[in-house]
C-alpha cells in the first residue's frame, strides 16, 4: 500500500473545476432518486485532463481530422507543460484570426506533442511460464499447439509505466498505475476496465497470478485514488467506468490462489467502489432501486470527438447535443459501444440509429446482476473474516437487488430476463446476452432453477440462437453498429456459456458444453486462416471476424485470449475432432500452420529479392 | 488434407488442360473431384436441415434491411454529380436485374449457411463444398425454391449469369474476396503500372512503326462490350444505389459499410495521409441454369449476341422508350436531315438524366439517351451510338419510299434487321481480323453450328470483365482535331484537342453538333490508337494520392476481376497455351515484354498472384491488337457469338432477301452515308494510307 500513497504523491493537484462543476450540474439534472450522491468530482484531479479531456485545443485539432483515429491524438504525449501547450495554442489561435489551416494544425501538433504509445514500454512478464499446466489438460495436439501460442500472446501484451510517466504524470493522458498490466491490444494500447475481467481469468489459468495480484492492485489503487475506476487507463475517461468487475477479479484470483487474506484486504476498496457505483447510477423503477448505466462529465468522448460531433447534428439545441453526448458516454459505460440494445425510438422500439441512444432510460439486466454479484461477494469476503454485521449488510443489499431484478427485470413472458425501458415504462424484448447474465452470477432463486432452465431454454429455441456457427450474436439486429448482429463478443459468449452451465440441468449443460466447444473451434478456424486472435467475431462464419462500429476490427486480443485459455483448460479432454462429429476431419494445425508459413516465408523473400 | 486437395486439383487442371488442345475455340474447364466420405456426409442431412440452412440465409438478408435503412438515414449512398455516381452509371442494374439478383442472393446465403455449419467445421474446404452444393436442389417447398423456379421460367430479357471458363476463385470458394492480405490492392497495381504521359507519348512516338490503328479500333471494342457484357451494381433491397466511400473519398467508418462494399482503396503516405477511396460495389448476382445451391454467378444485363441492344435498349420496355412510333424510325434530337441528327436527351424518354449522366443539379445539361447507361461514357461513344441511330432512321425512310403501306412496326423491325445485320458485318469481318489478326478472325467464322439446338451459351465472365476491357490502354488523354488535309503526310501532331478524355466521361460538356461530330469522326480515324499495353493514360487512372477527381479504370478491373472470382492470369495461360504447367515468372517471358515483366514482379509477391486482366494487358500482342491469353479468351466468346448468329430462326424470304439487298455496306459506307464526311478509309479501323486508301463519300449511295 505504500507505493500507492507514493503515486498519490505525484499527481498534482489540478484545476479542471471549471469543467468539473458543468459536469456536477449535469448530473443533477439526470439524476431522480433522492438516495443518489453526486460522484466526488474533485477528487479526479488529472492535470493533463486540460489538454485532452476537453476544451478548446482539443475541439480545434480532433474537428481538423488529423488522423483517421481520432483516439491517436489524445495518446500521444505533450513535451510542454499543459499550461505552456495551452497559452501557445492560444497564441497560434490568435494569430491566425482563430481558424487555423490543417497544415498550421499539423505543425502545432509535430511541434508540442511526440508519438502515442511512448508511456507503455513492452515487458515480458516476469511471472511468465513457457509450459502452464493447463496445457496438459488439452488432448489435441493441433489445440494444444494453440494454446501455446495463445500463452506466449501474453509477452506480446504486458506493458510497463515508463518511469518518467511517474515523474512527470501531466505529460501524459495515461492514467500512473503502480503494476505493469497486460493490455487488450490493437487501438487499445492501455489497460481497460472490464476487459481486465477475462484478461486476469486467463492469466490465472496460465498461472501468471503475480501479473494478476498486480493489475487488480491498480485497479484499487485508482479506487483511492479518485473513487472510481474509469473506462480504461486514460484521463480523458473521466466520466465514464464500465460493467464493475473489479469485486469479480478479486473472487476469481482467491479461488485461484485460495489467499483469502487477499480479498479481506481489498474489501475496504471493493465497498467503496460498489457504494459509489450505486450512488451515482441509482434510479428508481417500480419502487425498486436499480442501476443503470450512466457517463458524469461533459462534452463529446475526447477519443472519438469528431463522430460523435457529427452524430450531435442530428440536434439542434446545446442541451440536446449535450444530453446525446451523454448518451453516447453512457452506452461506453456499458461497455456495448455502441448497439441498438441502447435505442428508443419515438415508438418505444429499438429502431434507429445513434441518434435514438437513451442509454441512460434503459435499467440493463447485467449491471444489476453484476452489482447484486458484488454485494454477494462482497458478503462472502466479510464472512471469510469474521465480519458477521458487515456480511448481513451485504447480503441484505444482494438481496434488495435480487427482488428489484426479479420484480423488473424477470419476464415471465419471455421466459427471460429483460431490460427496462423507463420512458415507456415497459421491458424490452430483445434478445442480448446480457439477457441472460443472471444465470452467470446466480442471481435467481435457486429454488427455480428447473423452471428457470426451461424457460430460458425455449427462450434461445425462440430466438434461434443455436442457429449461428460463429457463436451467439450481440444482437439480432444488423445495423452497423459493433455490437449488434452479426458480432459476437467473448465476454458476453462466456456469461452465456458459463450461465447456462451454472443451471446445472442436463439440457442447459448440454447446450453450454457444446456453444463453448463452437466458439473455441470457430476462433481456432480463425486463428489458423490469419494467426489472429480478433476483439470480436461474426456469428454468421465459422472462423469469421467481426466489423461494423467506428474502427476497423482489432486484433489481439485480450478477452478473447482469456476466454479460450479458460475453455481450453476446461474442455480441453472432450476437443478432440471426433466431438463434434465430422466425418472427414483429418486435418491437422500443424500442416495448415505449416504451409502458411512457408507462404509467408516466400513472401517475404519475393518483397525482399526485388 | 489441404495439400491432397490442392494436389489432386492440380492433377485435373493439367489433365484437362493437355486435351483442350485440340480445339482452342473450344476451352473445356476442370471439375473438382468430391470425396465419398464428404458426399455421404451432407447427403445424410435431413430435409428439416436443408430447409433450416435456408431460413437461416433469408434471415440474414432480412436482418440487412435495419443496416440500410441506418445508411440512407444517414444519407450513405450515391449522389448525383459525384465519382460514384459516373461508376455507377457504368454498372447501373434495372429492375429486373435487381429482382434477379436478389434471388441469387439467397441462394448464396443459404449456401454460406450450409458451407459455415457443416462444411468448415467438419473440414470441408470450400470448392469441395459448392462442387456438393451445385447439385444440390433446394429444398422442396421452400418459398426460396418457388421463387427461383418462377424467375427461370420467366423470359429473362437481357439478364443472365455469366459463363465460366474456369471455376470460381474465392477465399471461401463462395463468395469471399480475396484481399490485402493475400493480394496487392488494385489500386497499388494500376499506380505501379503508371507510366508518366510524357513518357507514354516519347514511346508512342517511337513504336509508330508497329501498327497503323486508329482510334476506332478501342471505339468499337467499347461498342461492342457495351453490347455483349454489362455487369451490374448490387442495390439496397429497396433499390437505392450503394456508396462505399465518405464525400471526401476517404473511407467510410465501418458502421456505414454495406456487406456489398469492396471499395478501392489507396495506400496511406505520410504521419498526416490518408488513404483515399473510390467506390467499388460488388456485381450484382443472378440465378444459374438451375435452382441449386452454389457459389456467386455474376449477372450480365446484356444479351450474348450481337443485336445492338445498346441502341434498342435490352428489354421491350427499355426499346419502346427508344421508338417514336412513326414511320418506323427511333427518337432523335432532329436538326432537319438525318445526317444532323443527334441521339434523343434524356428528357425526350422520360428520364429525369441522373441514369444517363453524372450531372449534379444542373438539370439543362446535355445529356443522350439510348438503350444502355452507358452511351454517355465519353464522346467516342456517343458517335458510335449516334452513326447506328442515323443509320437506323435511314434505312427506315428508304423502306417506307419503296414500301409505302408498311406499318410503323415492319419498317421498324426491318429496319433494325438490317442495321443489325450491318453491324454484324463490321464486327465480325473488319473489326474482329483488327483485334485477333485475320487467320483466328478467319476460324472463328468458320464455326460451325452448333449440333443441337440448347441453350445459347452465356458470355463468359472473363470476357465479360477481363478480355473485353483491352481497349481501354489504347485510348489517348486528349483527342486531337486533325486538320483534313494534314493527316498522315505530315506527322507533327497540331495544337488544338477536341476534347480532353477525363472531362468527358458521363458529363457531355461538348457543344453538341452534327458538325463536332463530324470532326470528331474525323479525328478517330485520323489518330492513331496508342499501344495495347499496361499502361494506362493518366485521365482513365488516378494516380496521385491527392484526392481523386476521377476514376481509376485499371483499378478497377483488377477490383471487379477479383470480386467476379476470376482465376489468376496464369492458369488462363495454361488453359489458352502450349504450356501445360506454369511453374514461374520465366514461363511468363515468352508472352510477357521483359520490362513490363519486371515491373510484375515488383508488383506481385508470387506469379500466381498476377490479375487475369493485368497479364492480359501485359502481353505482347500476337498477330491482332491482343496477346496469346487475350486472344484465346475472345475467340472463344466470338465463336460462340458467331454461332449463336447462326442458330437464331430463319427469316422470311422477304426479310432475307431484303438483307441481301444490303449485303454491299461496310464499315466505311456506314461512317460515309451517315455523316458528312467526305471520305473514308476502306478499313476504318487503320489509319488511311497507301494501303488503305480513302474512298469518295460522294460515290457511295
Amino acid at each position: 500500500m505504500t507505493r500507492l500513497v507514493g503515486i498519490q504523491l505525484l499527481l498534482l493537484i489540478c484545476s479542471c473545476l471549471g469543467a468539473l462543476s458543468q459536469a456536477k450540474s449535469f448530473i443533477d439534472y439526470r439524476i431522480d432518486n433522492a438516495n443518489a450522491i453526486p460522484k466526488d468530482v474533485e477528487s479526479y484531479n488529472f492535470e493533463s485532463c486540460e489538454i485532452y479531456c476537453y476544451g478548446d485545443l482539443l475541439n480545434t485539432i480532433q474537428m481538423a481530422k488529423l488522423f483517421e483515429d481520432s483516439k491517436t491524438f489524445v495518446d500521444m504525449k505533450l513535451k510542454q507543460t499543459p499550461a505552456k501547450t495551452l497559452a501557445d495554442f492560444e497564441l497560434l489561435m490568435e494569430a491566425k484570426n482563430r481558424t487555423p489551416s490543417r497544415e498550421d494544425l499539423q505543425k502545432f501538433v509535430d511541434d508540442y506533442f511526440s508519438p502515442k504509445g511512448t508511456e507503455l514500454e513492452i515487458w515480458t512478464p516476469t511471472d511468465w511460464k513457457a509450459n502452464p499446466a493447463f496445457l496438459d489438460l488439452i488432448s489435441d495436439p493441433d489445440l494444444k499447439q494453440w494454446g501455446q501460442e495463445l500463452n506466449n500472446i501474453w509477452k506480446d501484451l504486458g506493458r510497463k509505466m515508463n518511469e518518467d510517466v511517474m515523474k512527470n504524470p501531466e505529460y501524459y493522458s495515461i492514467i500512473p498505475v503502480p503494476n505493469p498490466v497486460i493490455i487488450p491490444g490493437g487501438r487499445f494500447i492501455e489497460f481497460y476496465y472490464w476487459d481486465s475481467y477475462w484478461i486476469i481469468r486467463g492469466l490465472l489459468h496460465s498461472e501468471m497470478q503475480d501479473t494478476a495480484r498486480g493489475m487488480i492492485e491498480n485497479f484499487m489503487s485508482i479506487v483511492q485514488r479518485i473513487g472510481f475506476i474509469p473506462n480504461g487507463g486514460r484521463v480523458y475517461y473521466w466520466g465514464r467506468s464500465q460493467p464493475p468487475l473489479l469485486t469479480g477479479m478479486v473472487k476469481s484470483y482467491v479461488d485461484f490462489t485460495k489467499d483469502d487474506l487477499f480479498a479481506i484486504n481489498a474489501l475496504e476498496v471493493l465497498e467503496h467502489e460498489f457504494e459509489y457505483f450505486v450512488n451515482n447510477h441509482s434510479v428508481q423503477v417500480k419502487g425498486h432501486n436499480l442501476a443503470v448505466y450512466r457517463d458524469s462529465s461533459t462534452g463529446p468522448r475526447p477519443e472519438s470527438y469528431r463522430e460523435d460531433v457529427e452524430t450531435a447534428e442530428n440536434f439542434d439545441t446545446p442541451e440536446a447535443k449535450e444530453d446525446h453526448y451523454s448518451e453516447l458516454k453512457s452506452a461506453a459505460e456499458s461497455g456495448m459501444d455502441f448497439s441498438s440494445r441502447w435505442f428508443i425510438n419515438e415508438n418505444g422500439t429499438n429502431v434507429g440509429n445513434l441518434s435514438h441512444l437513451r442509454t441512460r432510460s434503459i435499467v440493463p439486466v447485467d449491471l444489476n446482476a453484476i452489482l447484486y454479484w458484488n454485494a454477494k461477494l462482497i458478503a462472502e469476503f466479510h464472512a471469510k473474516a469474521g465480519n458477521v454485521e458487515k456480511m448481513t449488510e451485504y447480503e441484505k443489499k444482494a438481496q434488495t437487488l435480487l427482488q428489484g431484478i426479479q420484480d423488473v427485470l424477470w419476464n415471465e413472458e419471455a421466459g427471460c430476463w429483460l431490460d427496462y425501458d423507463m420512458i415507456n415504462e415497459k421491458p424490452r424484448d430483445y434478445f442480448v446476452p446480457s439477457n441472460l447474465a443472471p444465470l452467470f452470477v446466480k442471481a435467481y432463486n435457486i429454488s427455480d432453477t428447473e423452471k428457470i432452465s426451461a424457460a430460458v431454454l425455449s427462450y434461445i429455441e425462440k430466438n434461434k440462437l443455436d442457429t449461428f456457427p460463429g457463436g451467439v450474436p450481440n444482437t439480432l439486429y444488423h445495423t452497423g453498429e459493433q455490437w449488434d448482429f452479426p458480432n459476437v463478443w467473448a465476454p458476453m459468449q462466456y456469461i452465456v456459456v458459463e450461465g447456462l452451465a451454472n443451471l446445472n440441468t442436463p439440457a442447459a449443460k448440454e447446450l453450454s458444453k457444446k456453444w463453448a466447444l463452437r466458439w473455441v473451434k470457430s476462433n481456432f478456424k480463425a486463428y489458423t486462416d490469419s494467426f489472429h486472435m480478433y476483439e470480436k467475431y461474426n456469428a454468421e462464419e465459422f472462423g469469421g471476424h467481426g466489423g461494423g462500429g467506428e474502427y476497423g476490427v482489432q486484433t489481439g486480443f485480450g478477452w478473447s485470449n482469456g476466454v479460450i485459455i479458460e475453455w481450453l483448460s476446461k474442455h480441453g479432454r472432450e476437443l478432440s475432432e471426433g466431438y463434434v462429429g465430422g466425418g472427414a476431419a483429418t486435418s491437422r494445425l500443424f500442416s495448415v500452420v505449416g504451409v502458411a508459413a512457408v507462404t509467408i516465408v516466400a513472401v517475404i523473400a519475393g518483397r525482399v529479392l526485388w | 488434407m489441404c495439400l491432397t486437395i490442392y494436389l489432386c486439383m492440380l492433377t485435373v487442371v493439367i489433365g484437362t488442360s493437355a486435351s483442350s488442345l485440340t480445339n482452342r475455340l473450344e476451352l473445356t474447364h476442370p471439375r473438382q473431384a468430391l470425396r465419398p466420405d464428404v458426399q455421404a456426409h451432407l447427403d445424410g442431412l435431413p430435409s428439416e436441415k436443408w430447409q433450416e440452412l435456408v431460413s437461416s440465409g433469408l434471415d440474414s438478408i432480412n436482418r440487412q434491411k435495419r443496416l440500410e435503412e441506418n445508411l440512407l438515414r444517414s444519407d450513405i449512398t450515391v449522389r448525383n454529380g459525384s465519382l460514384s455516381h459516373v461508376q455507377l452509371l457504368d454498372t447501373l442494374p434495372n429492375n429486373a436485374s435487381k429482382e434477379d439478383s436478389e434471388i441469387a442472393l439467397k441462394i448464396l446465403k443459404s449456401s454460406l449457411f450450409v458451407y459455415n455449419t457443416q462444411c468448415l467445421p467438419h473440414e470441408i474446404e470450400g470448392d469441395e463444398c459448392r462442387t456438393y452444393l451445385e447439385n444440390k436442389p433446394l429444398p422442396e417447398g421452400s418459398v426460396l425454391r418457388s421463387e427461383c423456379l418462377k424467375l427461370l421460367k420467366s423470359k429473362r430479357y437481357g439478364h443472365h449469369a455469366y459463363r465460366r471458363l474456369l471455376v470460381q476463385h474465392y477465399k471461401d470458394g463462395f463468395y469471399e474476396i480475396f484481399t490485402e492480405d493475400r493480394l496487392p490492392a488494385a489500386w497499388s497495381i494500376s499506380m505501379g503500372l503508371y507510366e508518366p504521359d510524357n513518357i507514354q507519348k516519347v514511346k508512342q512516338a517511337r513504336d509508330q512503326a508497329n501498327g497503323d490503328l486508329n482510334l476506332g479500333i478501342a471505339q468499337w471494342a467499347q461498342f461492342v462490350e457495351h453490347d455483349l457484357s454489362k455487369p451490374v451494381s448490387q442495390s439496397m433491397s429497396n433499390g437505392s444505389p450503394i456508396e462505399c466511400c465518405n464525400r471526401d473519398q476517404n473511407k467510410l467508418q465501418p458502421r456505414h459499410n454495406h456487406p456489398a462494399c469492396a471499395p478501392i482503396i489507396s495506400q496511406v503516405s505520410g504521419k498526416y495521409g490518408r488513404p483515399n477511396c473510390l467506390n467499388y460495389v460488388r456485381s450484382a448476382l443472378a440465378v444459374g441454369p438451375t435452382c441449386n445451391f452454389g457459389g456467386a454467378e455474376q449477372l450480365n444485363q446484356a444479351t450474348a449476341y450481337l443485336d445492338l441492344s445498346q441502341l434498342y435498349g435490352f428489354t421491350p420496355v427499355a426499346e419502346r422508350k427508344m421508338r417514336t412510333f412513326v414511320r418506323g424510325t427511333l427518337k432523335s434530337t432532329s436538326n432537319g436531315t438525318h445526317l444532323n441528327d443527334l441521339l434523343p436527351m434524356t428528357a425526350d424518354t422520360d428520364d429525369k438524366g441522373h441514369s444517363f449522366c453524372a450531372w449534379g443539379a444542373s438539370a439543362n445539361a446535355t445529356c443522350f439517351a439510348a438503350g444502355d447507361s452507358r452511351v454517355n461514357s465519353n464522346p467516342y461513344s456517343i458517335l458510335v451510338y449516334t452513326i447506328f441511330m442515323r443509320n437506323h432512321n435511314r434505312l427506315a425512310a428508304e423502306l417506307l419510299q419503296r414500301n409505302p403501306d408498311w406499318s410503323d412496326e415492319q419498317l421498324f423491325q426491318s429496319a433494325k434487321t438490317v442495321n443489325v445485320d450491318i453491324y454484324r458485318r463490321v464486327i465480325m469481318r473488319e473489326w474482329l481480323p483488327e483485334v485477333l489478326g485475320s487467320r483466328l478472325a478467319a476460324e472463328v467464322l468458320a464455326t460451325s453450328p452448333p449440333i443441337s439446338r440448347q441453350n445459347a451459351p452465356e458470355i463468359s465472365n472473363e470476357f465479360g470483365v477481363a478480355a473485353s476491357r483491352f481497349y481501354f490502354s489504347m485510348l489517348p488523354n486528349e483527342l486531337h482535331n486533325l486538320d483534313k488535309n494534314d493527316i498522315v503526310r505530315n506527322k507533327v501532331l497540331p495544337p488544338t484537342n477536341l476534347f480532353v478524355l477525363k472531362d468527358e466521361i458521363f458529363r457531355p460538356r461538348l457543344q453538341y453538333t452534327a458538325k463536332k461530330l463530324d470532326e470528331i469522326l474525323h479525328s478517330v480515324l485520323n489518330q492513331r490508337a496508342m499501344k495495347m499495353d499496361s499502361s494506362y493514360a493518366g485521365g482513365v487512372v488516378w494516380h496521385e494520392s491527392t484526392k481523386p477527381t476521377h476514376a481509376d479504370i485499371l483499378a478497377f478491373d483488377v477490383q471487379r476481376g477479383r470480386d467476379h472470382g476470376l482465376q489468376p492470369y496464369y492458369k488462363y495461360l495454361e488453359l489458352c497455351s502450349h504450356i501445360k504447367q506454369v511453374t514461374g515468372w520465366s514461363d511468363f517471358e515468352q508472352f510477357i515484354p521483359k520490362n513490363v515483366l519486371e515491373k510484375l514482379k515488383n508488383i506481385y509477391a508470387s506469379w500466381t498472384d498476377v490479375d487475369l486482366i493485368v497479364g492480359g494487358i501485359a502481353e505482347r500482342p500476337l498477330n491482332g491488337t491482343v496477346g496469346a491469353t487475350f486472344s484465346c479468351i475472345l475467340s472463344e466468346q466470338f465463336a460462340k457469338v458467331h454461332q449463336h448468329h447462326l442458330q437464331e430462326p430463319d427469316l422470311p424470304p422477304w426479310a432475307a432477301s431484303l438483307l441481301e439487298e444490303y449485303r454491299y455496306m461496310n464499315g466505311s459506307k456506314l461512317l460515309c452515308l451517315n455523316s458528312e464526311l467526305r471520305a473514308t478509309p476502306q478499313n476504318i479501323f487503320q489509319l488511311p494510307s497507301a494501303s488503305n486508301l480513302l474512298i469518295d463519300c460522294d460515290n457511295v449511295v
